[in-house]
């Protein structure tokens, strides 16, 4: 469904992605793993065209995406979900819900089903988004994306900051989204998290493509862990 | 007269001054808030409206009246697009920084002066109000065609409030003044936001032009008052914050009428410049800060 391939970065002089390939199935979730500033928000970001790669080609069920402007890349139905969440925090929750159901028109239906999985918003309607407590602000983040009823959702640090209970019903409505198809691409600084619910680790380190593996080959080899993470276990 | 009259009239005074006051100002604070850019030329869009004003009142001829009412139509529209080609031929050019707009819409300033100098010529020139009537109170009788100037700008403003607040596009501008970036993964065009909220900006302080200029004639130098009362006005209420500019706009234009009427205009002046001094100093994120839209 996304293909990158071969696609450098730059910020300004600085090389940040060094020909990074990587792909997402329908219904697949692919966890992004890779050191702080090893590229992972980066691949992100290039994916929904807030940078321009300089070189390369990033596919969405075969449209180009850098030839696209950046207001365009949602309504194929890609949706970001940004580290710090970045909600409009002057907006009340409904509005927030509102700029996702308008990316592609979806109806009252995608609204409803979005709800039942987040009931608590439903309360918070009217309430400004930046009032909200951090889990809360989470969940809405997710919502927002959740209700431009996306194909491929980019989540960047979806656990950061929150509850164990809070992340463990995130992680659900997320591993969710594979039997309608959704593909997921997850960065994860909580490498456990990310190994519960992908199909597949992609490392990345220093802006390339360091190597791949399923959860179960990290059970028996922990060694990428270690190499690309740093963690042991 | 006695003082409760005498008061009344400052009130009333102080009501219509606010009303337009508002309007203008708010074209001001809608661009800074959405685009984060200073418009130096904001008030040469109030002047357009004014010169296009006694424009359309002499092309029409005959009745004042349709003179007013195809200049109230036609009007803003025509200065909304020229804001939107400036927008296309110029800020998109800067790419919108904070800087270097502030220096480019300094230029749009003077060429736009030129311009009116040069096809409309130096001299004030009056436009008749379109209805003549007086409203008589007990103690004084009072300009008709004023209240109709503060019904016109209360319409108006209550029409920015609704498609701000309720429309997609009021949600688009909205959110683009939140977090311009998501906005634009949220599937908003926001180069195109830009180029209507510049629009949309210059065409209320146009509406406020045409409906200022039968109280004081359209010259080419009269942008400049009301751009430096928008700019105390937007200061005081907060940045890029609707609500405060309203709240401001009433402040100011209410001291500005009683004082004007108990103690003489150039005071007026004064304490105004001073407020802003003083909320500057107190509170530099306007009195109703930032983050609200």
């Amino acid at each position: 469904m996304l293909r990158l391939d071969n696609v450098d970065c730059y910020y300004g002089a600085v090389r940040v992605l060094k020909g990074v390939s990587l792909g997402v199935g329908a219904g697949e979730i692919v966890g992004l793993l890779g050191r702080n500033g090893a590229g992972k928000t980066t691949v992100l970001r290039t994916v929904m065209g807030q940078i321009k790669p300089r070189a390369g080609r990033i596919e969405m069920d075969g449209n180009e995406l850098t030839a696209l402007a950046p207001h365009d890349v949602a309504r194929l139905g890609i949706a970001y979900v940004p580290q710090g969440r970045r909600l409009f925090a002057g907006l009340s929750v409904e509005e927030n819900l509102r700029m996702g159901l308008l990316v592609r028109g979806s109806g009252g239906d995608t609204l409803d089903r979005v709800l039942g999985l987040f009931p608590v918003l439903t309360e918070r309607m009217r309430q400004r988004a930046g009032t909200l407590s951090g889990g809360e602000q989470q969940m809405l983040a997710t919502a927002r994306a959740l209700c431009l009823d996306p194909r491929l959702l980019l989540l960047d640090e979806p656990s950061e900051g929150l509850m164990p209970t809070v992340v463990a019903t995130l992680l659900d409505t997320v591993a969710g989204l594979k039997d309608r198809g959704v593909g997921v691409l997850l960065v994860e600084q909580k490498v456990e998290a990310a190994l519960q619910i992908a199909d597949r680790i992609v490392f990345i380190e220093n802006g390339a493509v360091a190597g791949e593996a399923t959860p179960e080959e990290l059970d028996e080899d922990p060694q990428p862990l270690h190499r690309y993470v740093g963690i042991r276990r | 007269m006695s003082l409760g009259p005498h008061l009344f009239l400052a009130l009333l005074e102080g009501t219509v001054t606010a009303l337009v006051l508002a309007l203008t100002a708010l074209g001001l604070s809608l661009v800074f808030g959405v685009m984060r850019i200073v418009n130096i030329a904001h008030g040469e869009f109030f002047m357009l409206g004014a010169v296009l004003a006694w424009w359309f009142g002499s092309l029409v001829g005959g009745s004042a009246l349709v003179g007013f009412l195809v200049a109230l139509l036609l009007g803003p529209l025509v200065v909304g697009a020229i804001a939107v080609a400036s927008d296309w031929l110029i800020l998109r050019r800067v790419d919108y920084d904070p800087e270097s707009t502030i220096v480019a819409t300094i230029g749009l300033l003077y060429i736009i002066q030129q311009i009116v100098l040069t096809f409309y010529g130096g001299d004030a020139k009056s436009v008749e109000a379109p209805v003549y009537f007086r409203v008589s109170f007990p103690w004084f009788g009072y300009s008709g065609y004023k209240l109709v100037v503060a019904g016109t700008s209360a319409l108006l403003l209550i029409g920015t409030w609704i498609v701000i607040s309720r429309t997609q596009m009021g949600l688009y501008m909205r959110a683009t003044q939140q977090d311009e970036e998501m906005a634009q993964a949220y599937g908003v065009p926001v180069r195109r936001v830009y180029a209507l909220v510049f629009g949309f900006g210059a065409a209320l302080a146009a509406a406020a032009g045409v409906l200022v200029v039968p109280m004081q004639q359209a010259h080419y130098l009269m942008g400049l008052d009301p751009l430096l009362l928008s700019f105390i006005v937007v200061i005081i209420g907060g940045l890029g914050n609707l609500r405060g500019t309203l709240v401001a706009a009433f402040v100011i234009g209410i001291t500005d009428g009683v004082i004007s009427v108990f103690f003489s205009p150039t005071l007026a002046k004064i304490l105004a410049t001073l407020l802003v001094a003083l909320v500057l100093v107190v509170r530099p994120g306007g009195l109703f800060g930032e983050e609200e839209a």
